[in-house]
């Protein structure tokens, strides 16, 4: 084959590589802007990515809960929307003192938001900044769902009992107080002293309503627990951390395992007695 | 009516002399390889005895077969649906290599490369398994070796029901009674084998009934070995799979006679056609013990009667099967004369290999120093009919193997073998029939023509009187598959492939 022709079919072929970038271009762009444009008419306000995000803890208006989640109205800390956004993506822990109270707790980075989104909540947030209608709500924020039962919530716990969304149990992340090593799960941290540490039934309450651990929220936002649930947990992990004995479950459980595995071996001894003695043996010892 | 063809064959056990010729032949063609050394899918049992694997007649130990259960249906004695899924990777009631036997060899080297000394070197015997040195307690015909022994003989399953005094006679030395019991896999009608097996590699094939093992569906789980009332699927423990006798199809497909047939020293094996009613199988499984063995029997079709052709051809039977099994050498033995029954029907299999049990010297054995029989010379040949209870071989140990426990069928066959021989014997030796012979051929339903042909199918068969096999027609099929012409000039079995391993 001479070289001409070979240049030529060369250049024929990058032709038509043009031509299909150019499509893909096009496609890409085209695509683009339909994506963004339906993102633009679907985006729900900051308003009601904090109320999805944000409520649980800060509460609706941002008035917080005292000395467990800062309040967010009249916060001369979040007038910045950068830092708002920032403790969104980031999360927060460590002493904190706000409006005069001190907080010491930690926030989680808020999964699953868009940079859009975090935009939207971080204006919203520093809009409240300056509020003047909030000081006053903090009262009717603690007053969380009472009366749970802790043997209820201990059985929702561990999963004797679903609930009522079929949710997994917390046991199968969590570990608290009396579950003991067996019991829990040391995906997710110890509950045993969370109680304590998200500031009594208030906090944990609110924390359980819309949990906004990025694990948490996959699971728990579209199959919340109910007010009931979130009583009897509170009343379980209320207690837990009570009952700081050391477990002994582990020693009963070599007990019966041993004591398990020398029945079966003696049933096994007396029931499979010569099942697999061969027709040869029987013959022989029969003699 | 559900007509089916069957090859079947037929053992004439009065002329097995026990030589193995059969057993060497099958061994030389099909299991001479690793992990089928212990195999052997023809072999030939010195009974009484045990058998090979050992006991293989005791289905308490190994649970093959069918039962009858309490409603009167049909079971697997191994096991139910749900049991069988129980016990998939532990099943007890199989063989263990000690049942069968460790297959050995002698380390002839060392004849050869022993040092000088004062005692004549011996070649040790070792495992062809692990390849080292074993001490041979078992063997595939121990009965044989040992004469009898006291381990093995004397726990015949078959010898229940024989008298203590003629069982006790039968062991003492110089009185010891040998038969010798050829045995393949019986191809049966309802085969406990292809029931058990849970991957469905095993199937009984349509063109003549020879029941296969499909290497490459099967997946090792041995339900077949213990299914078997007659352990006779083996496993490979090489190649993971389980092998039994094929019947030599590649072999009777191209007109030859299985290899254990042809080699027969003895000219005891037949082999011919039989044509069954396959709608039969389940109701005749079925029956209760004392019905099982005539119903079996009447599965089989008369390959003359017009409807059962008409059937056969709507079937789907060509007319070269049907000729064949017109001709078939096997049902004149089984149906026209009433002179053979499989193998244990009892285990429910409808079994389709047929036996001619044998006959022995007559002895009595009332008085217990008596060994010879004490007959007028004169009489002894019609005597004989009537002492059949004082034969050497007992009775009541033929019809456990083939009748069910049923001595009257046992004892019209062997009176006709009887009177076949005084027959014959007035006919050459004296020259004349006197009247009170051809009475006794006509109390037992003979002929001097039917009395002529057994004896001529018996002693002086030709090789196509014996095997009489029908066109199989593969060209036809291979036709059907592809073109015969790409076959040419090969060996026509395709190129060698091994079976797919594993679970």
């Amino acid at each position: 084959m001479s070289s001409a022709k070979r240049h030529g079919k060369a250049r024929q072929g990058r032709r038509g590589l043009h031509l299909v970038l150019v499509a893909l271009a096009a496609t890409i762009a085209a695509l683009v802007a339909a994506s963004s444009t339906r993102a633009d008419a679907q985006d729900p306000s900051g308003a009601d990515l904090y109320a999805q995000n944000c409520a649980g803890c800060h509460q609706a208006g941002g008035v917080g809960i005292e000395g467990t989640f800062p309040p967010l109205a009249s916060n001369p800390a979040v007038a910045d929307p950068a830092y708002v956004g920032g403790v969104i993506t980031n999360g927060k822990s460590g002493p904190l003192e706000v409006l005069g109270v001190q907080y010491d707790s930690v926030m989680a980075p808020v999964a699953g938001l868009s940079a859009d989104q975090v935009e939207a909540i971080s204006e919203y947030v520093s809009g409240l900044a300056g509020g003047d209608e909030t000081t006053t709500s903090t009262t009717v924020a603690t007053e969380a769902p009472t009366g749970g039962d802790a043997d209820r919530g201990r059985d929702l716990f561990i999963g004797a009992k679903r609930t009522s969304e079929g949710t997994s149990a917390c046991a199968s992340c969590h570990t608290a107080g009396d579950i003991g090593n067996l019991g829990g799960s040391s995906l997710g941290p110890d509950l045993t002293d969370v109680y304590a540490k998200l500031g009594g039934e208030a906090g944990l309450s609110a924390w359980l309503t819309n949990p906004p651990a990025p694990t948490m929220t996959p699971i728990f936002g579209d199959h919340p627990l109910t007010e009931a649930e979130i009583a009897d947990l509170v009343a379980y992990l209320a207690e837990a951390p009570n009952d700081d004995e050391p477990s002994d479950q582990i020693d009963w459980l070599l007990l019966i395992g041993f004591i398990g595995a020398v029945v079966l071996f003696a049933g096994m001894a007396v029931a499979w007695r010569g099942m697999r003695r061969t027709y040869v043996e029987t013959l022989r010892s029969a003699r | 009516m559900k007509v089916r063809a069957q090859m079947s064959m037929l053992f004439h056990m009065d002329k097995c002399i026990g030589c193995h010729t059969c057993s060497v032949a099958c061994k030389n063609l099909w299991t001479d390889r690793d992990g089928a050394e212990y195999m052997w899918w023809n072999n030939v049992e010195t009974r009484p005895g045990t058998g090979y694997p050992t006991g293989w007649e005791d289905q308490d130990h190994y649970k093959g077969g069918w039962k009858r259960d309490n409603k009167g249906r049909l079971k697997l004695t191994l096991h139910s649906k749900g049991g069988g899924v129980a016990k998939a990777f532990y099943n007890p009631s199989l063989p263990e290599l000690e049942d069968y036997y460790d297959p050995f060899t002698f380390r002839y080297g060392d004849l050869f490369g022993a040092p000088q000394g004062k005692h004549q070197p011996t070649a040790i015997p070792v495992s062809k398994i692990t390849g080292k040195p074993m001490e041979i307690n078992t063997g595939p015909n121990w009965d044989d070796d040992l004469g009898g022994s006291d381990i093995f003989a004397a726990n015949d399953l078959s010898m229940n029901g024989v008298d203590e005094s003629v069982r006790a006679q039968m062991e003492e030395i110089e009185r010891v009674v040998f038969n010798y019991l050829p045995r393949i896999c019986n191809h049966c009608l309802n085969p406990a084998c292809v029931a058990a097996c849970p991957s469905g590699a095993i199937y009984k094939r349509g063109e003549d009934g020879v029941v296969l093992v499909n290497e490459d569906k099967c997946r090792g789980w041995r339900m077949c070995v213990s299914g078997c009332p007659y352990k006779k699927v083996y496993y490979n423990w090489d190649s993971g799979k389980s092998e039994k006798c094929i019947l030599c199809f590649p072999r009777m497909e191209t007109g030859q006679a299985p290899a254990c047939a042809h080699s027969c020293v003895g000219r005891i094996r037949y082999m011919g056609v039989m044509l069954y009613d396959a709608d039969q199988i389940e109701a005749v499984g079925s029956l209760p013990d004392d019905e099982l063995l005539d119903a079996q029997l009447n599965m089989i079709l008369d390959p003359n009667d017009p409807e059962v052709i008409a059937a056969a051809r709507l079937a789907g039977i060509d007319d070269d099967w049907l000729d064949a099994a017109r001709r078939s050498p096997v049902y004149r033995f089984v149906k026209e004369w009433g002179m053979a029954f499989p193998l244990h029907p009892e285990f429910r299999t409808e079994a389709m290999m047929f036996y001619v049990p044998p006959l022995s010297p007559v002895m009595s054995v009332i008085e217990d120093d008596l060994i010879k029989l004490d007959l007028p010379d004169e009489r002894q040949d019609f005597e004989l009919l009537e002492e059949l209870e004082k034969a050497r071989l007992p009775l009541e140990y033929l019809a456990n193997l083939f009748t069910i426990g049923d001595v009257e069928p046992i004892k019209r066959v062997l009176r006709t073998m009887l009177a076949v021989r005084t027959f014959k014997r007035r006919q050459s030796v004296d020259g004349t029939l006197d009247d009170a012979t051809l009475e006794m051929l006509a109390d037992l339903d003979l002929t001097p023509f039917k009395a002529e042909q057994i004896y001529r199918l018996t002693t002086t068969p030709t090789m196509d009187d014996r095997f009489v096999f029908p066109p199989y027609h593969r060209e036809m099929s291979l036709e059907e598959l592809g073109d015969p012409i790409k076959a040419k000039g090969g060996m026509g079995f395709g190129y060698r492939r091994g079976p797919e391993r594993g679970a």
